[in-house]
């Protein structure tokens, strides 16, 4: 008895062509509709950039794509309403599945949004791809009539000269320490607030790591956590990179992370995992903060780069068990101190079918009373003095952590296709950590395929 | 009757025992998560015996002004998911009585076309067919979705109700034309009774393979909820709330072994008479 | 084995009706597969420029001269073959060892019969979820019990590019393991009881009754099962998305995940679709080896009778 499917024996050749032929005519029909037609008539048009001013053709409807902890902006949703009689919809998304959604909409020629939020590492995609509208005269409009608006942190966003959104809050990763942990073990618990402005303190920091690792209560401590898995991992050794004088690419955009420095980064991580065991041994599969968290929550490791915002989380009894007991600071330095700049953005698409009420929430965003209220649910506003307002620090004081940490280099290597050599560089990198290559051939790999890449 | 040795029963035991912690284990530990505080279950405090049980999970999940719509998403899942089977055994069965029974030519072709569909790698196609959706207005509709799921359903429909028409013997359709029967009575008063268990078979399976979809609803809809996309949101919370994350995938996975268990017995009759030809 | 056809009408009549009973899932599957077929084809030989969505330009075959030439290709078609063959010999192994415990009467056999169906009725999203729960490194029961038993249980399961594959391919034994019983159970239907139920009391003639009966009637009807089982671990994506996300270090990523990663992440679609259509190459040249094999073994099967 053969294997029987509904039919009789199955020719494997029989099927291919008559799955192929037979289609002919049907299909025809449908070539008329949408992409295909388009696809093969059509050529490649060249990138439009003209600079998008404001209008004021108010339609009386507005979409907004947010990210779901944006609750902050979420809010202002009401205040639109009672403003301009406008009550926007809010369409929400995870953060990894960003890019996704937005590509998927921009390739149907279509956009439900008519503002959108947008990562560091894909604002310039957007805008080279020409799927937002710059935000240049926006920009001179708006935020930077404020004398304290944080311009270092529109770095991410410029591409080729032109801005490709306006930020809702600035931040990089800082470093988080258990006062409490220190004390256990006789450190100085308020050592680490000094650290990034003493060079060569990631001496120091490991040290502190390496007293701070043991078995505790019958639980096994670490000094430090963090999250490495994927291209994560690109915000600490980004930091590590230009702590020590080195760049991720050049003014032309290439890449020169396959430097000495690059090198030196890949073994000062290498060391906190193998050599000295001080980190998180699952660290490679924490594909973000809230895979590294409980362990730094739970009060089980002395120290943790992540973003700002993790102070506030820290300070909730409902799920950390370190309330009042966290400290922020810069990140330590080796010849200076460094992060990577994660802010966070809102544009207006170019196929929104209400801009206008796009770039007037926007306006809304960016006012300082907006900004005060997205300052006071725990996320950095984009207004200096916002931030360091004593009000404010009182209930905030990671705040003045966030300003310090923007006077060091915060480059993240943003170019259009960050994302995608993001996880080049990633993938690289777990390869020297888990001693499959030496760190000098992950990076040269890294940049090699990296290049292909752009080629093709 | 002989009776069998100690030895062999301990190892029909034991071998009873280890198959149903393989099976239970996953499905116990995800009932225990949703179950701890969320503050013990990444912690060196979650128990494999819990030392307690809070429901609070549950209730927070079904709370109105919450990030993940679970009820909205839930009812969602049933329309498309009882939609989808009934239209799948509605395009099925007749087709399988054709291609199976029926003298037409290139039915054996339209039969071998149908098992090589479900061969190829749907997750490419998807997305050109959202493209087409956008242009056909037919995304984040659930027309849309509909016309995709019973789509990608219907080689394995056609071929279960299939294996049916093929197992009821000839004799009786030959019996019934002798006897004077038309093709209306035929097929209404005969062919379909005989072919109820596997109508049913049909009906659970395209049931079942709907609500479990995720890569389809994940591209295609937007504002329509659908539960197993749903799922993924309670990760992206300004915390990840795997307690609450824990409980909603309960619910998600609730009706169908109720359905699985409600109907044990018929499932494995159906496979064995669709098996036995 | 032949399938008999009836004449119920007149010969044009009949054809008449039986296209129109196959007319609407002709409709449906031309009209949803027809069009991405076809774009698909035209997408593996060229390069689409994402930011206009048309073609940039004709490259015939130099996508999947890319992708073959990767260094990523070869470990990636190997992982991916590796896993569909170890789901498939897995989940047969033990469908009919869990088969033979069924067909064997002793309390507590329907309860058996119950719970084995269960993890059919868990979405893959889900099921994805509770495993990676499992085998968390720090608090996952399966480290835990390790604990219990005197062991270190510090691995970190899903840490290894190796230790992850194996957790994904339990995973997927566990979702089709009722299906693979199912069938495997029905199979051995055709056997009278009393013949299983005396190897049973017998004890040490068990297994030569096993292997010298049973598995031979029920070897052909594996074969369905295990292409069934084959094309399905090709398709698993909602469990790995879920699961390890492709990692670590590409560890669980098979050719259809590359797929996705290609298309919905990289968003390059020629690469993507070249991939695929690789892919489906190699189910095709896998299930036609399985055919191969079959008849093999029922050409000698016959010569030993």
């Amino acid at each position: 008895m053969t294997a029987d499917f509904g039919g009789n024996s199955f020719s494997q050749k029989d099927v291919s062509r008559r799955k192929v032929l037979g289609f002919g005519a049907a299909a025809g029909g449908l070539l008329a509709t949408g992409g295909l037609a388009s696809l093969l008539a059509s050529c490649s048009t060249g990138n439009d950039s003209g600079v998008a001013a404001p209008g004021t053709d108010f339609t009386g409807e507005l979409t907004l794509l947010l990210g779901s902890h944006m609750a902050a902006v979420k809010g202002l949703a009401e205040k639109y309403n009672t403003l301009h009689g406008v009550l926007p919809t809010v369409q929400e998304i995870t953060t990894p599945d960003l890019r996704s959604k937005l590509t998927t909409s921009f390739l149907a020629k279509t956009s439900p949004w008519d503002a959108a939020f947008a990562t560091s590492t894909i604002a310039q995609e957007m805008g080279k791809n020409n799927w937002a509208l710059p935000t240049d005269k926006f920009l001179d409009q708006t935020p930077r009539q404020n004398a304290t608006f944080l311009e270092n942190a529109m770095a991410p966003v410029n591409y080729r000269g032109n801005y490709y959104g306006t930020p809702w809050s600035v931040g990089a990763p800082l470093l988080h320490w258990n006062k409490k942990m220190f004390e256990e073990v006789g450190l100085d618990p308020e050592a680490p607030a000094n650290w990034h402005s003493t060079k060569n303190s990631w001496d120091t920091f490991l040290e502190y790591a390496k007293e701070l690792t043991g078995v505790r209560n019958g639980v096994q401590n670490y000094g430090f956590t963090d999250a490495w898995a994927a291209d994560h991992k690109l915000y600490t050794f980004g930091s590590l990179l230009q702590m020590h004088g080195g760049k991720f690419l050049d003014e032309d955009g290439e890449p020169v992370f396959d430097s000495d420095a690059g090198e030196e980064s890949i073994i000062k991580m290498f060391d906190l995992l193998n050599t000295y065991k001080v980190v998180d041994p699952a660290v490679d599969t924490y594909t973000w903060v809230f895979d590294a968290s409980p362990g730094y929550m739970s009060g089980n490791r002395g120290m943790f780069f992540t973003w700002p915002f993790i102070a506030g989380v820290a300070q909730d009894p409902k799920t950390s068990s370190v309330v009042g007991m966290s400290g922020v600071a810069p990140q330590p330095a080796v010849d200076t101190s460094a992060s990577v700049d994660g802010s966070e953005y809102l544009f207006v698409p170019k196929l929104a079918t209400n801009p206008d009420e796009g770039w007037r929430f926007l306006e809304l965003m960016s006012s300082a009373e907006s900004q005060k209220a997205i300052a006071g649910t725990g996320w950095a506003s984009i207004y200096g003095d916002v931030n360091t307002d004593p009000e404010m620090l009182k209930t905030f004081p990671y705040y003045q952590a966030i300003a310090d940490s923007y006077k060091y280099p915060v480059d993240g290597g943003f170019s259009p296709d960050r994302d995608v050599w993001g996880k080049i560089l990633g993938n690289e990198i777990s390869e020297a950590l888990a001693s499959k290559k030496s760190a000098k051939e992950a990076l040269s790999n890294a940049k090699k395929l990296m290049l292909e890449e752009r080629k093709s | 009757m002989l009776k069998r040795s100690f030895l062999t029963n301990v190892i029909i035991y034991l071998s009873s025992a280890l198959l149903v912690i393989f099976i239970l284990s996953p499905l116990y530990v995800v009932v225990i998560t949703s179950l701890q505080l969320e503050k013990d279950i990444r912690s060196p405090n979650l128990n494999l015996i819990p030392q307690y049980l809070d429901f609070r999970h549950y209730l927070e999940i079904f709370k109105p002004d919450h990030i993940v719509p679970v009820l909205p998403a839930m009812r969602n899942s049933l329309i498309v998911s009882t939609l989808a089977a009934l239209f799948s055994v509605l395009i099925a069965t007749p087709a399988a009585y054709a291609l199976n029974r029926m003298h037409f030519p290139k039915s054996k072709m339209i039969l071998r076309m149908l098992i090589s569909i479900y061969i190829l790698p749907t997750l490419l196609f998807i997305i050109p067919l959202y493209i087409a959706w956008v242009n056909l207005g037919l995304f984040d509709t659930y027309l849309g979705l509909l016309i995709l799921y019973t789509t990608f359903m219907l080689p394995f429909s056609v071929w279960v109700l299939g294996s049916f028409v093929k197992a009821i013997p000839i004799e009786i359709e030959e019996a019934a034309k002798i006897d004077g029967a038309t093709t209306n009575q035929l097929l209404t008063k005969i062919m379909i009774p005989l072919l109820r268990p596997g109508l049913f078979a049909c009906l659970i399976f395209s049931f079942v393979l709907s609500w479990v979809e995720f890569a389809t609803p994940l591209i295609f809809t937007s504002e329509i909820k659908i539960i197993t996309v749903s799922l993924g949101l309670y990760r992206s919370t300004v915390d990840i709330q795997i307690g609450q994350l824990a409980a909603a995938a309960v619910i998600i996975t609730l009706p169908v072994i109720l359905i699985t268990l409600i109907l044990q017995k018929q499932i494995q009759q159906v496979v064995l008479i669709g098996a036995d030809r | 084995m032949t399938n008999p056809r009836l004449h119920i009408l007149g010969l044009k009549k009949e054809k008449r009706l039986a296209w129109l009973f196959v007319l609407p899932t002709l409709t449906l599957v031309v009209g949803v597969y027809a069009y991405p077929i076809l774009t698909t084809l035209v997408y593996s030989v060229t390069t689409i420029d994402i930011a206009t969505y048309t073609i940039r330009e004709f490259v015939g075959l130099g996508n999947f001269q890319y992708i073959i030439s990767n260094e990523f290709f070869s470990p990636t078609l190997i992982r991916t073959i590796y896993f569909g063959m170890m789901v498939v010999v897995m989940t047969i192994l033990l469908a009919i060892g869990v088969s033979l415990l069924i067909n064997i009467n002793f309390k507590g056999n329907k309860i058996l019969k119950i719970i084995i169906l269960l993890p059919w009725a868990v979405p893959p999203v889900v099921s994805g979820v509770m495993w990676s729960q499992m085998f968390q490194y720090e608090f996952g029961f399966i480290n835990k019990i390790i604990k219990i038993f005197g062991g270190q249980g510090d691995t970190i399961w899903l840490g290894s590019p190796t230790l992850a594959l194996h957790v994904l391919i339990i995973t997927e034994i566990w979702r089709w393991l009722p299906f693979a019983t199912l069938f495997i159970f029905a199979a051995m239907q055709t056997i009278p009881r009393s013949v299983i139920e005396a190897a049973a009391i017998d004890g040490a003639g068990y297994f030569k009754t096993v292997k010298g009966v049973i598995l031979p009637i029920i070897v052909p009807g594996i074969i369905p099962v295990a292409i069934f089982l084959f094309v399905s671990a090709m398709k698993a994506f909602d469990t790995i998305f879920v699961l390890t996300a492709g990692g670590p270090r590409s560890g669980t990523t098979t050719l259809n995940y590359l797929v996705y990663l290609q298309g919905f992440q990289q968003f390059k679609f020629g690469r993507a679709a070249a991939t695929a259509y690789i892919l489906t190459f190699v189910i095709l040249a896998v299930i036609f080896t399985m055919f191969l094999v079959n008849r093999l073994l029922s050409q000698r099967r016959s010569m030993n009778a």
